[in-house]
């Protein structure tokens, strides 16, 4: 292609009033990764294309033109967004940081909410079970209360029983029976045995 | 300015952008752009965007030279990338451009790229013949086109070609949109 290139631009050398504009090949960007959807895998650098105008411009406006205003131009625009490319990969850094970050502190923090969760109902499972306890002791002491009061009657009758033994005994006749010799082969059935 | 071609020397302008008036042809190989005209006829009905219809019936009429030469520009640039990136068509006895080459086109929607959507497009039963710069015709025909036709064009007062550094003058700036687009007017046809 740079072949046939060559010789039409050497045709066209014979027109008369051409002037014919060339940039420098080295500027050429060549390759299957250049990212341009044209049939062809070769472009110009943007630089380039200001070089090109440049030498257009000095051919339109004439040699007063500046020569490679344009290209310098171009350049320091190219400086500009390269600085801006780095400035924006260090702000997407940073902002990969603090989202890396933010996401730690988020599992960090659901974790402890799963850790909280199962200490509450751990609690309430113990609040349950104390509260259980303390009804029962509470019943307990009830029951107690119940058996002391009990054993006190308890005591009270065995001590009216005794002492209605002690009065039998001294009665007349228990002695007169004793005398007799009757009843004394079997205890009185009517009195309790405790 | 009048520019003839395709997205480098678009870019290659716009780096002048607002210092002067241009209008652009968006491509127009050489080979069709010198060849004869053609009657209407000599494509189907055509199945296109409207701005690749637009294109070919002006490229079949043939109607640029004379609008070129009228356009009242002081320079005329155009660019030889156009004649590799855009094959052109034999009809009858002339030349178009390959309208399914006419990639970046504005205006120009999806254009089928493959030989039976061009087919398709320009409404024909059977494909031209084709020429691209790989073949062996394509030197000797664009020097037909670009020297032989040019020359007898240009002897005749047809256009302008190219300015020289002598025969250009200064064109006061024209804000950018006042006049045309930044950038140009691609696919800019008179008619």
């Amino acid at each position: 292609m740079n072949a046939l290139l060559a010789e039409m631009i050497a045709e066209a050398r014979l027109l008369p009033g051409l002037d014919i504009l060339s940039l420098p090949e080295a500027l050429q960007v060549t390759g299957p990764d250049v990212t341009w959807d044209g049939p062809y895998y070769s472009r110009l650098l943007a630089e380039a294309y200001a070089f090109g105008a440049d030498r257009l411009a000095r051919l339109r406006f004439g040699p007063g033109e500046e020569p490679e205003a344009g290209l310098r131009a171009a350049l320091r625009r190219a400086e500009a967004q390269l600085e801006d490319r780095l400035r924006q990969a260090v702000l997407t850094e940073e902002r990969d940081r603090l989202q890396a970050e933010a996401a730690a502190l988020h599992a960090a923090l659901a974790r402890a909410e799963v850790t909280l969760a199962g200490t509450q109902a751990a609690l309430a499972t113990v609040r349950a079970e104390l509260a259980t306890t303390q009804a029962a002791m509470v019943e307990m002491a009830a029951l107690q209360a119940h058996l002391a009061v009990a054993r006190g009657e308890l005591a009270e009758m065995r001590r009216e029983r005794d002492s209605l033994r002690a009065a039998a005994a001294r009665h007349p006749l228990a002695r007169l029976r004793r005398a007799l010799g009757v009843g004394t082969e079997a205890a009185d059935p009517a009195l309790p045995r405790v | 300015m009048l520019l003839i071609g395709a997205c480098s020397l678009h870019e290659l302008i716009g780096n002048l952008a607002g210092r002067l008036h241009k209008s652009q042809l968006w491509r127009r190989p050489t080979i069709a752009l010198m060849a004869p005209a053609l009657p209407d006829s000599a494509v189907g009905t055509l199945a296109a965007p409207p701005e690749v219809e637009r294109y070919v019936r002006d490229d079949l009429r043939k109607v640029h030279l004379a609008a070129i030469a009228a356009n009242g520009s002081d320079a005329l640039v155009f660019e030889f990338i156009r004649d590799i990136a855009t094959g052109v068509l034999r009809l009858g006895e002339s030349w178009i451009a390959n309208p399914s080459e006419l990639i970046g086109l504005p205006g120009g929607g999806t254009i089928p790229s493959d030989p039976s959507g061009m087919l398709r497009m320009l409404g024909l039963e059977s494909a031209p013949p084709m020429l691209s710069f790989r073949d062996d015709a394509f030197l000797e025909t664009w020097r037909e086109g670009s020297g032989g036709s040019a020359r007898r064009c240009w002897s005749r007062g047809c256009g302008a070609v190219a300015g020289s550094s002598s025969t250009m003058r200064a064109i006061p700036a024209v804000p950018s949109g006042s006049r045309a687009p930044p950038g140009g007017t691609p696919g800019w046809s008179p008619g």
